[in-house]
């Protein structure tokens, strides 16, 4: 691999551990940020900076995620509503390196299948139709609704309440307004960051608030064990992963959740779950650049960006072809991984240490770093009292919910564009 | 989420705030990174990129005092007046850049105005290119069904797996349909080359084939505008700078940078009219 292939690696690296680490802060926003420095790299030290961040974004996001029930990065929700389950230092610890050891296999395989059927890469169009799309939505939310830990009417209606709102809103697809009000902040919609801090961070947080934590963690640490799933439950979760990392706008998202509702399907285990989820949201953090190498089509909104930056340096889909590309991302992507892995497992020896606080002075500290998150969110798009607004009507839920696992809520709320606009072209193309 | 960018440290340098009016994955919000990157030596630019028109133009516009640079299309125009969020008077501003942008019926086979089938477009399902597909079938006597997408790269993906058999898309996609798909071809015919989208062949007004572009100059003495406009020109007629990287120098729109106020309101209101 060229040396000079170490920067953009560097770069990668960096911003997927602020991405992997910072609710709220993802690839999007980092890319904007970076963005005057980034037109020193040429397309392929892009690409590589790229596909660094997202991979490391992943293996990072799962540490907050199962330590402290933050979803540093948005496709360990899963993780998250899990981590509750975690109740002893074996477990914690398993699930650290399993979810590390997972996602190298996951991101390895999927990178290793790619290069191994480059000739036929092309036939992940047909996966582009409506109907898959669109039944797939709906699977993983009928699973959900009989698998997530409450009872099933419980987890339909906060399917419908994450629906609900979600649709608050101005929906350029179907052009109509939707409880806005008149209200011009209403029309884009009820903030994403604010709903997921509100209604799903901060009532997976005071669950634990009255967990003796602190004596049931006070045990022998055992980081020398790496704790390997089963290569069929791996080698699933990677293939449900790809595919899902093919969804525009949800991608890794996806990958995670759906193989974690499978998951729940086959075992109890919290490791095996979220293992199962964290080798899942690294294998789509691969394919989801697939649909941007061969057809020219990004994703996601960092993809959107990625694509602008490498045209400007004289990308097109004609004189490039993505079998060009695969060999030196390959190499860097086997690098990365490997950093990923590093930095996610033994990253983990300092876990005992957070649990030498008291878990409610935790707790209080991180709800309270998050209203500051909610702050500066809304400052950064110009809308800092509607996002306080936001937080103070929807907080008091969101201790309401606490004893209720609103991951379902959570997963509508997100889908809910795809879910509808999807339907409603099912009825276009009937 | 939107994100206010770097700003130069240039000693002295004129304010200037880039608001964007369209998605945060848009042909708009592209533009406005790119002369956000290009204008940074020039002036102390902020990028204002909501993602959301109702937002932009509703809640955050009203809020900026200094000079702005900013897009608007006329499709949008059309459903601001139709009812939608938000409607902008260009001629309260200075017009900086007008842009029309052809539409291209991109297939594999068949022709549009004989072959009927499933049209993909972009959004809203009710919106001006939806009233395109209608009014083909009225022109045409066809019988083609609207699909609508959420982007040009959903509705180019669905023509490459044939969930669609035609898509209607600017030059900026055809390029990337056609490099992608070999057996892809793409037809400029109905759409009007002449001084904006409406059509000259069919000689329907209704058949708007195309959208057209304003960049407009608010908060700006005449000077300050023409000055901002100097500048974008110059970037443009670099192709090594962003803009002019996205345009593809120049050639995906039909760029016109000196139109009077008259000619500006000749074209654009027959436009918006047509969309509506």
């Amino acid at each position: 691999m060229d040396i000079y292939y170490f920067v953009p690696h560097l770069v990668g690296v960096g911003l997927g551990l602020i991405s992997g680490l910072i609710p709220g802060v993802g690839n999007f926003v980092l890319m904007l940020l970076v963005w005057p420095f980034l037109s020193v790299f040429g397309i392929v030290e892009l690409l590589i900076m790229y596909a660094s961040m997202a991979a490391i974004s992943q293996y990072i996001g799962s540490i907050p995620a199962i330590v402290y029930g933050i979803p540093g990065e948005s496709s360990s929700y899963p993780a998250v509503a899990e981590s509750r389950n975690l109740t002893t230092v074996q477990q914690v610890s398993q699930a650290i390196s399993g979810s590390a050891f997972g996602s190298v296999v996951g991101s390895l395989t999927v990178v290793g299948l790619c290069y191994a059927f480059v000739e036929y890469t092309d036939l992940i169009k047909y996966f582009y139709s409506t109907k898959i799309l669109v039944g797939l939505l709906l699977l993983v939310t009928l699973v959900m609704i009989f698998t997530v830990n409450n009872r099933w009417w419980v987890n339909f209606m906060l399917i419908l309440s994450g629906i609900g709102l979600g649709m608050i809103g101005y929906n350029s697809y179907l052009n109509i307004n939707f409880a806005t009000f008149g209200n011009m902040h209403l029309y884009a919609g009820l903030p994403m960051p604010v709903v997921l801090i509100c209604l799903f961070a901060i009532p997976q947080m005071l669950h634990h608030w009255n967990t003796e934590i602190t004596k049931s963690l006070n045990k022998t640490y055992e980081l020398g064990r790496l704790y390997i799933l089963n290569p069929v439950a791996l080698l699933g979760s990677t293939v449900i992963g790809f595919f899902g990392g093919l969804i525009p706008g949800l991608t890794t998202v996806f990958s995670s959740t759906a193989a974690y509702n499978a998951s729940m399907l086959f075992t109890k285990d919290p490791v095996k779950r979220i293992v199962v989820s964290e080798t899942a949201n690294n294998a789509g953090a691969f394919s989801m650049l697939l649909p941007l190498l061969i057809f020219g089509v990004p994703l996601i909104g960092s993809e959107a960006i990625l694509l602008f930056l490498m045209e400007q340096k004289g990308f097109n889909l004609v004189q490039f072809k993505f079998s060009d590309f695969l060999p030196e991302l390959a190499l860097g992507l086997v690098v990365v991984n490997a950093v990923g892995f590093m930095m996610a497992w033994p990253l983990s020896k300092i876990v005992p240490s957070f649990y030498k606080f008291d878990i409610k002075i935790i707790i209080s500290l991180l709800i309270i770093a998050l209203f500051f998150v909610t702050l500066y969110t809304g400052y950064m798009n110009y809308s800092m009292t509607y996002y306080l607004v936001c937080f103070v009507v929807l907080a008091p839920l969101g201790v309401l919910l606490r004893n209720v696992d609103t991951l379902p809520l959570v997963f509508a709320f997100i889908i809910h564009n795809k879910l509808v606009d999807g339907l409603f072209r099912l009825h276009q193309l009937s | 989420m939107t994100v206010a960018l770097f700003s130069t440290a240039a000693v002295a340098a004129d304010k200037l705030t880039i608001v964007n009016s369209g998605s945060k994955t848009g042909g708009f919000s592209m533009q406005s990174t790119a002369y956000s990157t290009d204008l940074a030596k020039d002036y102390d630019v902020t990028l204002v990129n909501p993602g959301d028109r109702c937002v932009a133009l509703g809640s955050l516009l009203p809020k900026i005092s200094g000079p702005v640079l900013m897009p608007w299309a006329s499709d949008y125009e059309a459903v601001g007046r139709d009812g939608g969020c938000v409607k902008f008077d260009i001629t309260k501003a200075i017009t900086l850049r007008y842009d029309s942008a052809p539409l291209f019926v991109c297939t594999r086979s068949g022709s549009i105005a004989k072959d009927s089938g499933r049209v993909a477009h972009t959004v809203p399902v009710d919106g001006p290119l939806a009233r395109v597909v209608a009014e083909m079938n009225k022109q045409f006597g066809t019988a083609h069904k609207p699909v609508v997408y959420d982007g040009s790269g959903d509705a180019r993906l669905a023509l490459i797996n044939g969930e669609v058999d035609y898509a209607l898309l600017s030059k900026k996609h055809v390029l990337v349909v056609t490099a992608a798909d070999k057996s892809i071809t793409c037809d400029q015919s109905l759409a009007s080359a002449g001084p904006n989208s409406l059509p000259a062949q069919t000689g329907n007004p209704k058949l708007a084939f195309g959208w057209d572009m304003t960049w407009m100059a608010l908060n700006m003495t005449p000077a300050q505008a023409n000055r901002l406009k100097m500048r974008m020109m110059e970037k443009h007629l670099d192709c090594s700078t962003a803009i002019g990287t996205w345009t593809k120098c120049n050639t995906v729109y039909n760029t016109q940078w000196n139109l009077s106020t008259d000619e500006i309101s000749s074209r654009w209101e027959p436009m918006v009219e047509s969309q509506r």
